[in-house]
């Protein structure tokens, strides 16, 4: 197995994943690494949303993709594989984060504070982000998720749904009141700019 | 014209990766990844063969055993086929010459044109 890079993501087809899901069914371990090497990816961005640190979400990648081997006898053939690997993901991981009470705070790097900006806007995009990072941290587990997946992962309302077992109706509420929330704290700053 | 809903909102998702980065997707080691799972992956995969080739014995002993049973069970109860050669055949392939003529010209006894059929060679002294 070449094991110095996983190649991109290939494109989704939904007819291979379910003849590679057939083949590990019985137990085809070549069948398995090419499920993992068109999944990892995706899989990977996922996990990092949910847990919000990278060793964290490696683990999670390998404990959703064990858990689906586990359980795959139970996956429906004729439906995608991507969503049903995914839902497992982030149960798995929102229950680790609540059973760890895990509340990650990612670092800003030192680039991304306003580079070339003068020291008084670079103070208030500081407190930004500040304030920006707090509001999100204390947004309802789900609904960071929601705008998270949706807004930085390229995530529509449908594959949100099916990810979390929620309908979308939800998914667009929670995504409603994340961005209430989120633009609240937006609003002053833009006000300054002008 | 689209949902606002259905649509990123740049400016959000724009102030939202300045505190929530993008997944740093190029900083996993994925071949240590990859065969970490592929390792993990290994003990479960060969239980799934094992059950495998167990399933396709079952369904070839389901297949064979009723097949063995009813083959057996013809050996037993079919009768063995039936000479179609005639009567007249029969005499002729197990008597000396000359017997059969003194068989069927009332000289000899009742039975022992049957008996000599049936190959009993006491029939010579009727």
């Amino acid at each position: 197995m070449d094991s110095s890079a996983l190649p991109p993501s290939p494109p989704p087809d939904d007819a291979l994943d379910a003849r590679l899901v057939e083949r590990v069914r019985r137990g085809d371990a070549a069948a398995f690494d090419e499920l993992v090497t068109r999944h990892a990816r995706r899989a990977f961005a996922v996990a990092y949303r949910v847990m919000g640190q990278r060793e964290d979400a490696e683990d999670l990648v390998q404990e959703a993709f064990l858990a689906a081997l586990e359980r795959i006898d139970t996956f429906q053939a004729g439906r995608a594989f991507a969503p049903w690997l995914y839902r497992i993901l982030v149960n798995r991981g929102l229950n680790a984060r609540k059973a760890r009470a895990l509340r990650v705070t990612e670092e800003i790097p030192a680039t991304v504070a306003a580079s070339g900006a003068l020291p008084d806007r670079a103070a208030e995009r500081s407190e930004l982000r500040g304030e920006l990072r707090s509001a999100l941290d204390a947004l309802p587990e789900r609904q960071r998720l929601v705008v998270e997946l949706f807004e930085l992962e390229g995530f529509t309302s449908p594959e949100i749904a099916a990810l979390l077992e929620i309908p979308e109706g939800t998914v667009r509420w929670h995504l409603h009141e994340a961005r209430k929330v989120l633009r609240g704290v937006l609003a002053p700053f833009a006000k300054e700019e002008r | 014209m689209t949902d606002p809903m259905d649509r990123p909102d740049a400016s959000l998702a724009a102030a939202l990766r300045s505190v929530a980065p993008a997944a740093p997707v190029e900083e996993v080691d994925w071949g240590r990844l990859h065969a970490a799972l592929h390792d993990r992956a290994a003990l479960p995969l060969a239980r799934r063969r094992r059950a495998a080739r167990l399933k396709r014995a079952v369904r070839w002993a389901a297949l064979a055993v009723p097949a063995a049973a009813a083959a057996g069970v013809a050996l037993v109860v079919l009768p063995e086929p039936r000479s179609s050669a005639s009567v007249e055949e029969v005499v002729h392939a197990s008597l000396p010459a000359g017997e059969l003529d003194h068989l069927i010209s009332g000289r000899a006894e009742r039975e022992a044109l049957l008996l000599a059929a049936v190959g009993d060679e006491s029939v010579s002294d009727l």
